[in-house]
């Protein structure tokens, strides 16, 4: 049974559409993030279930609990911010402690839980500080601690990582993950950032324009793109446009690809646009069964680990990634190479 | 060239600076100066004496603050004082009561509306003294408000003038002082930890904006101190330090002079004390925010 369930949810601004018809059921215990680029309502759905905002149609529920027209300082759900929030006037345990107080829990209880949570996010010897005394990343942990302390139903988290530097962020990454799987909280992450997105959650929302485009875990986003758009926001995506064959083939620039899936609403000469992923193009090599097409190299970038090669065909252009290794001999702009990838890794997108 | 420039405008500078220490040092120092010369071919601090610590029966004023039913005979010069610091940490604890949430409310829920709030708080500037109080008067000191037919009622009316008359300087104080923290995210952290309204602007929001309101107590300290129109006005019996530094200035030769050096300090000494209060432990301090 779904433990966190946004039904038909809609808010508008105005003439804006922020979100529409934004339907999902969380299980208990399951970290699922909205990922999008900015404007695509994944904060404002985030503040409708916070209940900052309150949706223009739709209903929300926690628990089974209806909680559309609660105000959110009876919801009893934990939110972090990208600012961090903390109470400036207040030492780090205050902070922690501010919630537990506003439920006019037992001095001593309050006391145990401030401990538990120093410890849980390692921060022990810190209680006395201010948050002015802290690292942005400490500052984060504290109001990580500060939303957890009242155990709330529902933990929040609108871009949390966002203001810290890519050291930081990768460490209170895990931090995040570690402390969720180990308090089983049912968890919303809000970000634009498709790695944190992919690394972190069971699974992902991805939105564009107000609208869900695809719900799945992080596996069946990356690899089974629904829509164009995801495919192209989740991973560097190429893709090659050509037309509907009579064989269930498509046609770009006049050489045959075979797909695994098939192209049952398009009729030979429609367009058709297939998405591959860089790291399934292989240069000049293919294995048994592979689609085959003559490429030209238009440029190539040395990334390190690997060689990004700019690619077109028929106009299309797009990018193949090659693993480095010291006997890889990178093409060189305006050469012809033949280039090869799987026919289940090429997928139709919309 | 440049060191050259750079050594003339410094050269400017230091001279507008003298210039407009001079022309706040001097009227000073000749008051004091002139203080001192209360008795021919001395210099003591006469003046000063009798400013404090000669009642002269007649002078001997009864301070009925009557909120606080306190009734005490003292030397005009404390009395009065007394007075009108009471009525000064009244005025404060009501404007703070009002301008806080309202300026808080307008920050966090109808932004639109600031100029409008703003063109109000500064109306007191552009209303003479004068008018304000007979406009207080009238509406006022008649039914049904009736408000000077008691002396609570008068104090109170004088304490809601003193409100009006300080409200360019004390909303704009606040105002700055919201400026200065992202009032929003604070105000979603704690409703999402379960406080209500009345906790998030006493627990968070009033302690956040010490800095900007102690300033504000400060403005209003000091405008109260020394006002006249309206306190001479609601009690004509020159309870008000106002109203008593202006008789004295009336009646007096080298006294007026001792009283300006004394108000000066104790501004002073107020000003001193608000900065130390407002440095407190450097835990209201902002890194971090917005």
């Amino acid at each position: 049974m779904a433990y966190l369930e946004l039904i038909h949810l809609r808010k508008v601004f105005g003439a804006t559409v922020a979100v529409e018809s934004f339907d999902l059921d969380v299980a208990k215990g399951e970290f699922v993030s909205f990922l999008g680029p900015s404007g695509c309502g994944k904060t404002t759905t985030l503040r409708m279930i916070a209940g900052f905002e309150q949706p223009t149609e739709g209903r929300i529920r926690i628990d089974g609990e209806d909680v559309t027209d609660t105000p959110p300082n009876k919801r009893r759900l934990g939110m972090v911010f990208q600012s961090y929030a903390l109470f400036p006037n207040m030492t780090v345990a205050d902070n922690i402690a501010f919630g537990l107080r506003m439920a006019k829990a037992p001095a001593q209880l309050i006391q145990q839980r401030v401990k538990e949570m120093l410890a849980l996010i390692q921060m022990e010897g810190y209680g006395k500080r201010y948050s002015h005394q802290l690292s942005g990343g400490q500052q984060q942990r504290v109001a990580l601690a500060r939303a957890l302390a009242i155990q709330p139903r529902v933990l929040l988290l609108d871009e949390p990582l966002s203001a810290l530097d890519a050291k930081i962020r990768d460490e209170l990454r895990n931090e995040i993950r570690r402390i969720q799987q180990a308090l089983h909280i049912t968890t919303i992450y809000v970000t634009h950032d498709q790695e944190e997105a992919l690394a972190l959650s069971d699974r992902i929302v991805v939105m564009n324009a107000g609208r869900v485009e695809q719900v799945g875990t992080p596996f069946d986003i990356y690899n089974r793109p629904q829509t164009e758009f995801v495919a192209r926001f989740v991973g560097t995506l190429s893709t090659l446009r050509g037309t509907a064959g009579a064989d269930g083939c498509v046609m770009v620039g006049g050489q045959p690809v075979r797909l695994t899936q098939p192209l049952s609403d398009k009729r030979p000469g429609d367009a058709v646009t297939i998405a591959l992923r860089p790291e399934t193009i292989t240069l000049n090599g293919a294995a048994p069964g592979d689609n085959r097409l003559i490429a030209k190299v238009e440029g190539v970038t040395f990334l390190g680990s690997i060689v990004r090669v700019q690619l077109s065909v028929n106009g299309s252009t797009f990018v193949a990634d090659a693993l480095n290794n010291p006997n890889f001999t990178p093409p060189h702009a305006g050469d012809t190479v033949a280039i090869s990838f799987a026919p289940e890794a090429a997928r139709v997108v919309e | 060239m440049t060191g050259g420039r750079s050594l003339a405008a410094r050269l400017f500078a230091w001279a507008i600076f003298i210039v407009c220490a001079a022309y706040l040092i001097v009227p000073l120092a000749t008051q004091f100066d002139y203080s001192l010369r209360a008795r021919r071919g001395e210099i003591g601090f006469t003046a000063y004496t009798n400013v404090l610590s000669i009642p002269e029966p007649d002078k001997v004023l009864q301070v009925q603050a009557s909120p606080l039913k306190i009734t005490l005979n003292l030397p005009r010069f404390y009395s009065s004082l007394l007075f009108s610091c009471l009525m000064a940490v009244l005025t404060i604890i009501v404007s703070t009561a009002i301008v806080v949430p309202t300026a808080y409310w307008v920050h966090l829920r109808v932004p639109r509306l600031k100029p409008v709030i703003e063109f109000f708080t500064v109306l007191p500037f552009a209303i003479p003294g004068i008018v304000l109080t007979f406009g207080l008067l009238r509406t006022y000191s008649g039914p049904p408000f009736s408000l000077t037919n008691t002396e609570l009622g008068t104090v109170a009316l004088l304490v809601g003038g003193y409100t009006i008359a300080v409200l360019p300087y004390t909303y704009r104080s606040v105002d700055i002082g919201l400026r200065a923290i992202d009032i929003r995210t604070l105000t979603e952290a704690a409703r999402s930890l379960g406080a209500g309204w009345p906790a998030i602007i006493l627990q968070v929001i009033l302690p956040n904006l010490r800095v900007a309101v102690l300033s504000a107590a400060l403005l209003t300290f000091a405008i109260a101190i020394g006002e006249y129109t309206l306190a001479n006005f609601l009690f004509p019996d020159e309870r008000a330090f106002g109203s008593y530094m202006a008789s004295v200035g009336n009646n007096k030769i080298f006294e007026p002079a001792a009283l300006t050096i004394i108000s000066f300090v104790l501004v002073w000494i107020l000003v001193l004390l608000i900065q130390r209060v407002g440095r407190g432990t450097g835990q209201t301090q902002m890194t971090g925010m917005r």
